[in-house]
């Protein structure tokens, strides 16, 4: 590796002569030996043990000044634009120098390093020394700066190490070991930064997600009032008009009176379906009534019709939930009983809403038909499969886990639990 | 014959004029006002108490339930018939304790309506048994209705008045109770004609209304 070191004079254990010596010379060696590899050792594990990123700078940091014997140590990195470095951690001597910013263009040591990528290590005072970079007139007995190079060799910023009592007699290997903790601290803080922002994309995934589904609940809210304010009133008042006129002048032919009960009866179908879509784009009640008495509604009803016997149980304690969730569980719900009425033929269905520590849970389980879940993923009908999917994907997208449990004659158990913080609003006084 | 004086209050005109146009059919019903609001509701019937009021529930300034609250404070003798799109048993609870007779879909037949009209006007019930019990359970439970603190002291009723609301309650018909108490029908509707009278009520629901939420039967 290529090692820019500038010193006056030789170190000074090179010149022993006596036999004793040079044991004491081997044994320093060795000393200096294990000490490199428990330095390497030491930033190993606190890049594996650390969290925090600041923390992580101030350990490595640290780690570098111990071994190197210096006594200052700053950390620079580039910012993304790549013109300028920034003090990221600073230990020792005053620390106002956190946070300063250094042009990359300038002619300081960081610069230099940053620019031609490799270490630069000086020892004296700076007009004893030839060779260094224009910005260099400090006073020290000896500093080293090391670029931070993730690979393949691309600098990501600068550690800085002074001595500001005494020079610490670097030799290449030490120099070495430096270089190669800077480029591990440099890889642990590139993964950093990806990992945050990977979390980063991936909050603003949820969020975009969670507003998606706001909007469109929004929008299905409006559609559904705007029908029913609108098209649905113009409908009835045209059926109640032409009810009036048949009562005005009973029709006299037979032809005229037929065909005026006929569209009568076509006027109630249309009133019917269009009472169903609005109730299918947002169920009124839900916005009256909440979502347990619509839940209540809907089963009763539901249960009614397939003479079904439900156990319906809603403990949430007080949990009050975010509009948008509120019908987001509704729509899970519907679709897990309507996918159970059209399949399950099962004689009971239990539907349950409960609070847990820390998630809520909602839960439809028949003793019906049951399927083979793995092969219905290719296999069923169409249906059936978007079904499936549509629940997974709305329960995803409120950060719930989607489970389906199920086997042919064994019934079926549909379950979502939701993180109470991605679901909850602000808790009811009074439970 | 007396007729039936009647408002209608929707917001929607269409509606406006469909139900007046089927309310023409029948001569013993007159439209005696409209009103678009619950609060233009509210005043209307202060100045032309009519016997029956048509009333939408999705109202802008204030909606049908709470108009009808206030009407029934103030003219508890004029009987509310909710006409709405909402087909939804709440919605039917909240409006028979809030005071309304009646509660039919907007959807209704022409007979349909008048029938109701006629049905509530002469003490009979629109609500079948399972409905009427199950919205009596549910009054009972919340402990009173709107319009009910405005009635003073009622007249004492009969052993046999307090026979016939308790079967009133039950959702039974005038018929049903004539065969359950071997007396004629005609002998029944007197006697649930007395029982409005005196619990100084507007019709047979809120009659049983009053039965539950006064605690006249326990």
């Amino acid at each position: 590796m290529p090692v820019s070191a500038l010193r006056p004079s030789p170190p000074p254990h090179s010149t022993e002569t006596t036999s004793e010596g040079s044991f004491r010379a081997l044994f320093e060696a060795e000393q200096r030996k294990s000490q490199r590899l428990r330095a390497l050792v030491a930033l190993g594990t606190a890049l594996a043990a650390t969290l925090d990123l600041d923390e992580l700078l101030d350990k490595a940091l640290t780690l570098a000044l111990e071994f190197s014997g210096h006594d200052q140590g700053s950390l620079m990195l580039l910012a993304p634009e790549r013109k300028s470095l920034t003090v990221q951690a600073a230990v020792g001597g005053d620390l106002s120098r956190l946070h300063s910013v250094i042009p990359v263009a300038g002619g300081s040591v960081a610069s230099w390093v940053l620019r031609r990528k490799r270490p630069l290590y000086l020892e004296g005072r700076a007009e004893s020394l030839t060779h260094v970079p224009r910005a260099y007139s400090k006073d020290l007995p000896s500093s080293i700066s090391l670029p931070l190079l993730k690979p393949p060799r691309q600098a990501i910023g600068v550690v800085s190490l002074n001595a500001t009592r005494q020079a610490a007699h670097l030799s290449p290997d030490d120099i070495e070991v430096l270089q190669i903790m800077a480029n591990q601290l440099a890889i642990a803080l590139d993964n950093a930064d990806l990992y945050r922002r990977l979390q980063i994309k991936e909050q603003q995934l949820q969020e975009a997600a969670t507003r998606l589904v706001h909007a469109q609940e929004e929008e299905r809210r409006r559609v559904a009032y705007d029908i029913h304010d609108g098209l649905a009133q113009m409908l009835v008042g045209t059926y109640q008009r032409l009810q009036a006129f048949q009562g005005r002048r009973p029709g006299r032919a037979r032809e005229a009176k037929e065909e005026l009960s006929g569209l009568q009866d076509q006027f109630r179908r249309s009133l019917e379906e269009v009472r169903r879509v609005i109730a299918d784009l947002r169920p009124s009640s839900l916005d009256d009534f909440g979502l347990e008495r619509s839940l209540q509604q809907y089963l009763a009803e539901a249960g009614r019709e397939a003479g079904w016997s439900v156990q319906f149980t809603f403990a949430t304690g007080g949990l009050v939930l975010l509009p948008h969730c509120e019908a987001t569980i509704f729509r899970i719900l519907q679709e897990a009983v309507s996918n159970a009425r059209k399949h399950a033929h099962s004689p009971r269905l239990l539907v349950k809403v409960a609070r847990r520590a820390h998630h809520l849970v909602i839960e439809v389980r028949d003793w019906g038909n049951g399927f083979d879940v793995d092969t219905s993923r290719h296999a069923a009908g169409p249906g059936q499969r978007v079904g499936l999917m549509g629940m997974a994907e709305r329960a995803t997208v409120m950060g719930g886990a989607f489970q389906i449990k199920s086997q042919p004659g064994k019934g079926t158990q549909v379950m979502v639990r939701f993180p109470l913080e991605a679901i909850a609003g602000l808790e009811r006084k009074n439970p | 014959m007396k007729t039936t004086q009647v408002i209608i209050v929707d917001d929607h005109p269409m509606v406006r004029e469909g139900l007046r146009g089927m309310l023409a059919t029948d001569r013993a019903i007159q439209v005696v006002g409209e009103a678009t609001t619950g609060v233009e509701a509210v005043d209307l019937v202060g100045r032309l108490r009519p016997d029956v009021v048509l009333m939408d529930i999705r109202m802008p300034d204030m909606d049908g339930l709470a108009a009808t609250r206030q009407i029934k404070q103030e003219h508890p003798e004029v009987s509310v018939i909710m006409v709405t799109m909402y087909d939804n048993p709440d919605y039917l609870f909240q409006a028979v304790s809030a005071g309304a007779a009646g509660y039919v879909l907007k959807d209704v037949s022409r007979f349909e309506l008048l029938q109701t009209i006629r049905t509530v006007m002469s003490g009979g019930s629109f609500l079948n048994s399972d409905l009427m019990t199950q919205c009596l359970q549910r009054l009972a439970s919340h402990g009173r209705a709107a319009g009910q603190e405005g009635a003073g002291a009622p007249e004492r009723l009969t052993a046999r008045e307090m026979e016939v609301l308790k079967l009133v309650t039950e959702g039974l018909s005038n018929k049903e109770i004539a065969a359950r108490l071997t007396v004629s029908v005609a002998t029944v509707k007197t006697h649930v004609e007395h029982i409005i009278q005196k619990l100084q009520v507007s019709d047979r629901t809120q009659a049983a209304v009053a039965a539950v939420t006064r605690g006249l039967l326990s």
